[in-house]
């Protein structure tokens, strides 16, 4: 089966990378998920084979599951890198930052639709892949504002901490995307 | 990994055609967020929820919270209520930290590392369910339903327990509130008086208040302290008998300064002194009282100087107390204790005050032994009786015939780790952390070991959940219907109401977490037991509670969470009610009839008694992760003599380990508090610190584990409950 030749629209990528970081089951954690990730790492630049496993084991997704639930949910002997921005700007839980972001949701006209906290790292990469379904580039302030301030943090941790190499490269990958990018950057690249 | 272009170039050029299908495809979860109307800022006001009761401690008190786009912002009182009206205390407010807490258990979890070494990993609700199930009636099967065994504590455990002990069948269920708390109070009471006596006395309206070992404003129960301080308010005399200058002590009239163990010897001293005085209430006793005389024979050898020199207390200091309790008798409270599990000699000292009740008449009239007459009608729901069943061990043994309710704690697990009289194989751990609640650690985890199958429930990470197989998250207080609470105005004098409230939540559950009607449930239907649930939903196990009293979720809503109506007086003397001074039945299996003191092993050269007791900031063990109160009082100094500190070259603030007399020493260190306000024979710290468990981010390590210096075990020969203050320790400097 062949994947369609169109631009890659960066709405599409966030929702992809909010997909990354959810916790990882067999129901959405398949080879063709692997493979998508894999190009897209191609089209960056980069060699897959070095960051992701080849094929969805048994093994290999309870090793994740284990290496993300110790990051992200309970660990011994801490959760090693909580995704939520509160922890990492207010120190608490559910705190000042989780309500500030939600009015941001709120004040572009959306809001949140499950049970988990408005500051969660996969809940904001869904809203700002929302942001930029709706117009492209409409999502910059929120990154500024809301989702770099932590998210250089907690990509750190996760790069220090992490066992397994799917996940700091999804991170590392998020990290691309959200990036405040200046048009000397663009300029320079392109 | 770098990545060496732009994100506007990688846009320009890249597309994923080589990959196996289209990128949309394989993004299958719904988004977290959706569009919705337009919100304006600060629109969300805040909304008052009603039905709140606490279960921060285990006195409930009624709550109000504020509540702001399902987040709570603050807990208050109730001001509708007539038990602890506005006030909540410090825990109460902190309830809002507990419900955040950032290492709260959000998922149901399976440990793929090792028991107390654990690796854990996220599994679904189904996975888990059917796991424990699995396991559960793997074991019901090959042991019969006694091979599984329950250690359960807070209103939540109540519905699973009942599951357990009824429906499946197993006799070993073994609660740390009876077996290393209350118990022997309430059964040695039921042997003398006929009733548990709560902490039912009249403090508010009384003459004379007496503590044995009460500390209250350290162990504060809103509407218990309201009664407390109202009666001094008033007037009334306090004395309080205990080795540490308390903040009781520090507002008695008489501070008693007793020997650790002795108490039950000040007891028989002081109503031996009373009634050769010829003080005792001999009207009251001749009507009410049963085997007077063989209790005054019995107890006529503690003569004021032998108490005075048993219990290391002045002599005039016994006769100053024992005529302040006779010269206002009946208007006394003699204050049943709470916590009692302290020697194992305790049946005997709780019979003791009980004794005294009756000796000085201190029942049914103001200031004394009085039961609130609360509201009638609420509707028991429970779990149907199944065809498995078994006697406890203790009962097939003929061992501990007042034991409370369950199982005695020791039993179960020496059996399992033995194996006899019969394997124990699987162990259902809910809302209680067994590893800070049972003395000798070690044992516990020695059972747990063994276990084929562990299974905890809980809201927090704490000791024992480190040695679960499969971990489940449970909607906290916060978070649930369920307790209903009843009783009657705090204080008995005052205007004669009754009261009935349920506990509503405050706030939606956050994350995977679940009710103990939804985890039972399932657990019972995967065991083959559905036809036996008795309710399918916590709200509606409610209504039905709520029914018989003509009352609903929707009506308590409506009456602002609390249901009050017109009460009745709760003084006067039952005709029938009699006070066994001397209990002939208690004589039949072998135990002393009339109060007896039993004396405790003496302080090793070199050592001290090791006590301790509440802080007013923190509940048992279960609030040393709560930042809030962690930070009012982050770990627990070990109080010691000041002449014996200057022996031991020990200045307040040295930071200490404590090593027991066999050997065990603590994990952490603390810090030393050093004053006079304690015997030179004992040192003292608030219990519930230095948790292991290094998932608690600030309680983990802070202060010191009294419970893993407790390893010498006592038990009380009559009831089976744990004695926890014999044990000894020295003051290492760390």
């Amino acid at each position: 089966m062949s994947a369609t030749q169109e631009p890659i629209r960066l709405a599409e990528i966030f929702r992809f990378l909010a997909q990354t970081m959810r916790y990882p089951e067999s129901s959405w954690f398949t080879d063709d998920f692997l493979s998508v990730f894999k190009e897209l790492l191609v089209q960056l630049g980069h060699v897959p084979q070095k960051s992701l496993p080849e094929k969805i084991t048994d093994v290999t997704l309870e090793e994740i599951q284990v290496d993300y639930t110790r990051l992200f949910i309970n660990g011994v002997p801490h959760v090693v890198a909580p995704p939520y921005a509160s922890i990492y700007i207010d120190g608490t839980l559910n705190s000042t930052t989780a309500d500030k972001t939600r009015e941001y949701f709120r004040s572009h006209g959306f809001d949140i639709t499950t049970n988990e906290f408005p500051d969660h790292l996969v809940t904001e990469l869904d809203f700002i892949a929302l942001l930029e379904d709706e117009k492209q580039g409409s999502s910059e302030e929120f990154l500024r504002l809301y989702f770099r301030p932590w998210f250089a943090k907690f990509r750190d941790l996760v790069l220090a901490e992490a066992e397994v190499s799917y996940l700091k490269t999804a991170v590392e990958v998020i990290d691309f995307f959200t990036r405040i990018e200046t048009e000397a950057d663009s300029g320079q690249a392109a | 990994m770098a990545f060496n272009l732009t994100r506007r170039k990688f846009l320009q050029t890249a597309t994923l055609a080589a990959a196996s299908v289209p990128l949309a495809n394989v993004v299958t979860a719904r988004a977290g967020v959706a569009k919705s109307p337009f919100t304006p800022s600060g629109t969300m006001a805040d909304k008052t929820m009603v039905g709140g009761i606490c279960e921060m401690c285990f006195w409930r008190c009624q709550l109000v919270g504020k509540v702001r786009d399902n987040k709570l912002m603050k807990l208050e009182g109730n001001p509708k209520s007539i038990d602890n009206g506005q006030s909540i205390c410090a825990r109460g407010n902190a309830g809002v930290q507990l419900l955040y807490d950032r290492d709260r258990l959000k998922y149901p979890m399976k440990n793929v590392g090792q028991r107390g070494a654990p690796k854990w990993k996220r599994i679904s609700w189904d996975e888990a369910l059917d796991t424990c199930a699995k396991k559960l009636k793997a074991t019901e099967q090959k042991f019969g339903a006694k091979g599984i065994c329950m250690f359960p504590h807070g209103a939540s455990a109540k519905y699973p327990m009942h599951y357990l002990e009824k429906t499946v069948g197993t006799p070993n269920v073994s609660e740390a509130s009876f077996y290393q708390c209350r118990g022997i109070r309430d059964t040695a009471f039921l042997a003398t008086i006929g009733t548990p006596p709560g902490e039912n006395v009249d403090m508010a309206n009384a003459k004379v208040i007496f503590g044995l070992g009460c500390h209250f404003g350290e162990n504060v129960h809103v509407s218990h302290v309201k009664r407390y301080l109202k009666g001094l308010e008033n007037g009334a005399k306090l004395v309080i008998v205990d080795p540490r200058f308390s903040a009781s002590a520090a507002k008695a009239d008489e501070w008693v300064a007793v020997k650790p163990g002795t108490d039950t010897a000040l007891m028989l001293g002081m109503m031996n002194y009373i009634i050769q005085q010829g003080k005792h209430n001999k009207a009251f006793i001749d009507k009410h009282g049963i085997g007077f005389a063989e209790f005054k024979d019995s107890i006529a050898e503690w003569t004021i100087e032998k108490t005075a020199q048993t219990c290391d207390v002045p002599a005039d200091q016994i006769k100053r107390v024992a005529d302040l309790l006779a010269d206002n008798a009946p208007h006394v409270s003699i204050h049943p204790g709470r916590h009692v599990s302290w020697h194992g000699n305790d049946f005997q000292r709780q019979r003791s005050l009980a004794c005294m009740m009756g000796l000085l008449g201190a029942m049914g009239v103001k200031g004394g032994f009085v039961k609130g007459k609360g509201p009638k009608g609420i509707t028991s729901v429970t779990w149907p009786k199944g065809h498995d069943h078994v006697d406890a061990m203790h009962v097939e043994a003929g061992l501990y015939p007042f034991s409370p309710p369950g199982t005695p704690t020791d039993l179960i697990r020496d059996a399992a780790i033995t194996g006899a009289p019969y394997p124990i194989k699987s162990c259902v751990i809910w809302g209680q952390n067994p590893i800070q609640t049972i003395p000798n650690q070690q044992k516990t985890i020695d059972m747990l070991k063994q276990m084929d199958f562990v299974m905890c429930v809980d809201v927090m990470p704490t000791d024992i959940t480190m040695y679960a197989d499969i971990l489940l998250p449970e909607a906290s207080y916060l978070e649930r219907y369920d307790y209903i609470k009843k009783g009657t105005q705090w204080d008995l004098s005052g205007k004669q109401q009754q009261y009935i409230s349920a506990r509503l939540p405050m706030v939606m559950a956050d994350f995977e977490r679940k009710d103990q009607v939804y985890i039972t449930n399932e657990i019972a239907k995967r065991m083959g037991y559905e036809d036996k649930i008795p309710v399918s939903a916590l709200p509606e196990m409610v209504d039905m509670q709520l029914s018989g009293a003509g009352l609903s979720i929707a009506k308590l809503i409506a009456e602002d969470g609390i249901h009050i109506q017109p009460g009745k007086d709760p003084y006067g003397v039952a005709d029938d009610l009699l006070v066994y001074f001397n209990n002939e039945e208690i004589a039949d299996y072998g135990y002393p009839a009339a109060p007896t003191y039993i004396a405790v092993e003496e302080v090793p050269a070199g050592h001290f008694r090791l006590l301790y007791g509440r802080s007013p900031v923190h509940t048992f063990n279960r609030s040393q992760n709560n930042v809030w109160l962690h930070n009012a009082m982050p770990e627990n100094p070990v109080w010691i003599n000041d002449e014996m500190a200057k022996k031991l070259n020990l200045t307040s603030g040295d930071r200490v380990h404590c090593i027991n007399s066999e050997g065990v020493k603590s994990r952490n260190t603390t810090i030393v508090k050093v004053t006079p306000g304690i015997r030179k024979d004992c040192v003292y710290m608030a219990h519930g610190y230095g948790s292991m468990n290094p998932a608690l981010s600030v309680g983990a390590g802070s202060g010191i584990d009294d419970q893993a210096l407790i390893t010498k075990l006592a038990v009380d020969p009559e009831t089976g409950c744990h004695g926890m203050r014999n044990n000894f320790v020295k003051l290492v400097k760390a």
